[in-house]
């Protein structure tokens, strides 16, 4: 199976862990070495499926199970015949070695959670990357990526979207009964394929289930890092 | 059956998913549900493996179980009796019927939330429902996580009398996806009496080659081996090797000795076909076997062909902090223990948590999960009572010791067929109802009788430890050297392992280190294999990497240069203070502790706390809500100030004069939820206050929140979820708490939280953050 590389970007593990301004010298220091430990210990794997797409009840995937609900989810792909699904993790590793650390040191332990989902947000740059390159050589665009759980594209599909990629078997991702993926470090996403270009899908705190209590927007900025 | 395990080799058969997908069943959809419909695809399937020269059809139940099947509206029974008579139809006598059962298709607790008990009943149903059927025999297969394993093996052993099949899927490193190892899998296994052991899926048979050897290097069982079609590719997951390249790299296995072998994904009766005919007239390689003594966990195996350490700080005998520890359920106090013997050296973990009122059995069984969720070695498990030895033998995942046995007849034979039946090895001490004899002779004849034993009940002599007694040298001068010469005849005339806890020689004299570590080099060079020791005190495992050094056992001096050349402790780029406040501040640890002992000398446990502590971690808290600092800084400061607190809990538990607690506090996360960071930073900021926190950790039900809080009289409880999906829960949870009747407050924190709908569940109170169920905290405990 092919391999995908991983980087872990502290600045974004940072802010996933609330945090804003500048960074100081010693918490740089801890974060880098949560980093190695994060790098060190991740097994990036991921699978993934082109399928094409079917509009007469919603939408479909054709020769699968899945079905995608949500206007979100029904414009993101408006304009496409095809599109890939996927689902990437960085292992269980991790999991263990945060589970470890949280007996030694909860403050590391944080700053190694964040960075390991700045490690599997990655993965799926990766992954993304390599599709856009594919399809630009077959004058093709792609979407935005979308993930469930986003909008109103309902978590609830992950059951489905698993089984669909044969995940357990083939990349050791199971589901739990309340929808949540384990290993924790791992996603799920959606990119369409076009003909045409894609415009960015806008992402706005106003489209955010978490806006009212966002700590984020009260120290004026965005969860991924822009003044507001 | 029988006639099969004496043939050169037996074929099994190809692919059920890659076949059922070729005729229609549809991406994603359950296949047993597909054949139910289409019985007679399932027969035509069948049939040409068996045409091909399979000798055992595997059942089309992989998922037949009730997590997969529910809202199917089939009950299991039912698919797995269908199941099972088409593959007998079938068959129709020319081979054998294998109930085929994969993994239930969630993680088991702590990974995820499935629980031992709900998945041995998943399983149990199962596999009732195919012995009832017919099945011949049962296979699992495709299983990532041994504990899941595990438990599988453990309901057909407990229920039916079917033999056993036990495959695993490994990536190229010998690991499976949850990182259990080749040689862990083989061990576990072997002890637990399946019949036959080996390899499916995952990756084709030429790198499949190297993983069968490995466990074919450490067992004796049969050997199987069920290799794809060669590698997937990660899009469409088309496998890329002809039927007749599988069927060379295949061929392999007669070298290796395996005896059982066919195809998994991607393979179809082609390549069974193939494979048959290569297989013709093939001789089977006899197979060489390790005979070491191994122990292991999930995912590290230990091998006692040289001194290994059993750290024995998990023990609240003559401990009061630690006895408080396990009376307050505060498992981390406990696990952390552990994972600082691993960090120190410890090979083995002695876990005993007997304290005389406490229910042994169930400290065990949680200790044991949460200790093998957070370090990877193997276990002994310390206790008098057989039913604690049992609830760690049940739960502990992997080859443990049982610590221990003596020369008394009801003592043997009340824990040896425990022993035996979950494949331990075992300590006998060598003592019986007349107490511990003076004369190494003695104890020899004890050790003997012991050995004898085990033997009659099938535990191999490899797995017989023996533990001669150390004695208080100070009371008794002779006895070091009675003890010493026990060790040495156990050794050398019987060949068994032994064990010795050493710190006992050293009661009552000064510089109790100085005699431990001398007594420990004489022990060893004396035979002893298995020391039980604190490995945090260094001069204990310097005494062992020494010994290990001039025996020979550490090649080109390795490891003891390398043990040497590490820094011990990196100087500090801050500057040290004897100011608390700044202590915590800038959350220097060492600092703290020691000026917390300082104070101790004017102050009382309680002054310092509410004069110091509380005050220094006041201002921190009110930095970090004006934004000035940030998690990881407020975290640095309580872990600063969690060392004071050791100090003061100390302190207190020696005195005996009860406890700091200015108040209980439950936190859980909810039922259905994993997500524990953010509640253990709560804790530990809460915990930091003075108050008691009673964790009950994740995915908690509401019963078991209200419980706890009526039994233990709690006046604030404290709720998490990170997920939407787990928000009704939290809703669930609350109502509960209210439906008791009970008076106590709630506050609930999360991610996906938010006042208002902290508001509309009926929570006293929304914690956006830690400060704030502080803030709270002191509102409603004071």
């Amino acid at each position: 199976m092919e391999k995908l590389n991983i980087h872990v970007d502290i600045h974004e593990a940072y802010r996933y862990m609330g945090c804003c301004g500048a960074l100081d010298a010693n918490l740089e220091k801890e974060l880098q070495n949560a980093a190695k430990l994060i790098e060190n210990s991740a097994q990036p794997r991921f699978i993934e499926k082109i399928c094409r797409i079917d509009r007469s009840d919603g939408i479909a995937l054709i020769g699968t199970c899945l079905k995608l609900e949500g206007k979100s989810i029904a414009a993101l792909l408006h304009d496409c015949e095809i599109c890939a699904i996927f689902c990437a993790t960085i292992g269980n590793y991790v999991e263990a070695l945060i589970r470890k650390w949280q007996l030694k040191d909860l403050a590391f332990t944080a700053m190694l959670d964040a960075c390991a989902s700045s490690a599997v947000e990655s993965l799926c740059d990766n992954i993304e990357a390599k599709l856009t390159e594919e399809y630009r050589a077959q004058d093709l665009f792609l979407t935005d990526r979308f993930s469930p759980g986003y909008s109103d594209l309902p978590i609830f599909i992950q059951h489905d979207f698993c089984a669909t990629l044969d995940t357990t078997r083939k990349i050791g991702v199971s589901v739990t009964e309340s929808g949540i993926m384990i290993p924790r470090k791992t996603v799920t996403a959606i990119i369409g394929i076009s003909k045409n270009p894609q415009k960015h899908f806008i992402t706005n705190c106003q489209d955010c289930g978490l806006t009212k209590a966002c700590t984020f927007k009260e120290k004026g900025v965005t969860c991924y890092g822009q003044a507001i | 059956m029988d006639k099969l395990f004496s043939e050169e080799f037996v074929i099994l058969d190809g692919a059920m998913g890659t076949m059922l997908q070729r005729a229609g069943l549809p991406v994603g959809q359950l296949p047993e549900l597909f054949t139910l419909e289409h019985p007679e695809i399932l027969e035509d399937i069948h049939r040409a493996y068996i045409e091909a020269g399979s000798k055992i059809a595997y059942t089309n139940t992989f998922s037949s179980n009730a997590h997969k099947l529910f809202g199917s509206g089939h009950t299991v029974d039912e698919v797995i009796s269908a199941s099972v008579a088409v593959a007998k139809k079938a068959t129709d006598g020319k081979a054998l019927v294998a109930l085929d059962i994969g993994p239930i298709g969630e993680m088991l607790e702590p990974s995820g939330t499935l629980a031992f008990d709900k998945a041995y009943d998943m399983f149990r149903e199962m596999l009732l429902a195919g012995e009832k059927a017919g099945a011949d025999l049962v296979t699992f297969e495709t299983f990532t996580d041994l504990a899941e394993l595990r438990i599988a093996v453990l309901a057909a052993k407990e229920n039916t009398l079917l033999p056993i099949f036990a495959t695993m899927s490994f990536e190229e490193n010998g690991r499976t996806f949850t990182g259990a190892l080749a040689e862990c899998f083989a061990e576990t296994m072997v002890g637990l009496g399946v019949d036959a052991i080996g390899v499916n899926c995952s990756m084709g048979p030429k790198k499949l080659m190297p993983i069968i050897r490995r466990i074919g290097a450490v067992t004796p069982l049969p050997l199987i081996v069920k290799a794809n079609a060669g590698l997937p590719d990660a899009r469409e997951g088309h496998y890329n090797i002809s039927a007749e390249e599988f069927a060379a790299e295949m061929s392999e296995c007669a070298e290796i000795g395996v005896q059982f072998i066919g195809g998994c994904c991607g393979t179809d009766p082609e390549y069974i076909k193939a494979l048959s005919n290569i297989m013709l007239g093939r001789k089977r390689a006899k197979r060489v076997v390790l005979s070491e003594t191994r122990l292991c966990s999930m995912t590290a195996i230990v091998t006692v062909n040289e001194v290994r350490i059993i750290g024995e700080r998990i023990n609240p005998t003559g401990k009061k902090r630690f006895q408080q520890a396990l009376k307050e359920s505060d498992f981390d106090y406990v696990l952390a223990q552990g994972v600082s013997q691993a960090d120190a050296g410890a090979d083995i973990l002695d876990v005993n948590v007997g304290v005389p009122g406490l229910d042994e059995a169930s400290l065990m069984r949680k200790c044991i999960m949460g200790l093998q969720a957070t370090t990877d070695m193997p276990l002994q498990i310390d206790s008098n009572d057989a039913n604690a030895i049992e609830a760690g033998l049940r739960a502990f995942c992997g080859k443990a010791i049982v610590n221990s046995v003596n020369g008394e007849t009801e003592k043997l034979e009340r824990i040896l067929p425990l022993v035996k039946k979950y494949g331990a090895a075992v300590v006998g001490l060598t003592m019986d109802e007349r107490g511990i004899p003076e004369t190494a002779e003695e104890r020899f004849e004890i050790a003997k009788r012991i050995l004898a034993d085990c033997e009659s009940y099938g535990i191999p002599k490899k797995d017989v430890f023996i533990d001669c007694l150390c004695l208080t040298v100070s009371a008794s001068q002779s006895s070091a050297l009675e003890t010493l010469k026990a060790v040495r005849m156990v050794k050398e005339k019987l060949g068994l392992h032994t064990v010795l806890g050493i710190s006992n020689i050293s009661f009552g004299l000064p510089n109790r280190e100085l005699i431990n570590s001398t007594f420990l080099s004489l022990a060893m060079e004396n035979g002893l294999d298995l020391p039980i020791i604190n490995p945090n005190v260094t001069s204990m495992t310097d005494t062992v990497a020494a010994f290990k050094l001039l025996k020979g056992f550490d090649d080109g001096c390795q490891s003891f240069v390398e043990r040497f050349a590490e820094v011990k402790s990196a100087p500090s780029s801050i500057a040290a203070t004897s100011d608390i406040f700044e202590a915590v501040a800038k959350g220097l640890k060492a600092e703290a502790k020691s000026i917390t002992i300082g104070l101790l000398e004017t102050k009382t446990e309680f002054e310092i706390i509410n004069e110091f502590l509380i005050p220094a971690l006041d201002a921190v808290g009110d930095r970090y809500e004006k934004g000035e600092i940030f998690l990881p800084q407020l975290m640095r400061s309580a872990d600063a100030s969690c060392e004071a607190f050791e100090v003061l809990k100390t302190s207190i538990a020696k005195k005996g004069t009860g406890s700091v607690s200015k108040g209980k506090i439950i936190v859980a996360t909810v039922k259905g939820d994993i997500h524990d960071i953010g509640k253990n930073i709560v804790k530990t900021i809460l915990a930091n206050y003075g108050y008691q926190l009673i964790d009950l950790g994740r995915d908690v039900s509401p019963e078991a929140v209200v419980e706890t809080a009526v039994r233990e009289n709690v006046r604030l409880v404290g709720l998490s979820a990170l997920m939407t999906t787990t928000l009704p829960a939290m809703a669930e949870t609350v109502q509960a708490l209210r439906k008791s009747g009970h008076d106590f407050k709630i506050m609930v924190g999360g991610a996906v939280l938010t006042a208002e709908y902290a508001k509309e569940i009926g929570a006293d109170f929304y914690a956006r953050d830690a400060k704030r169920a502080v803030d709270i905290a002191k509102e409603v405990l004071g």
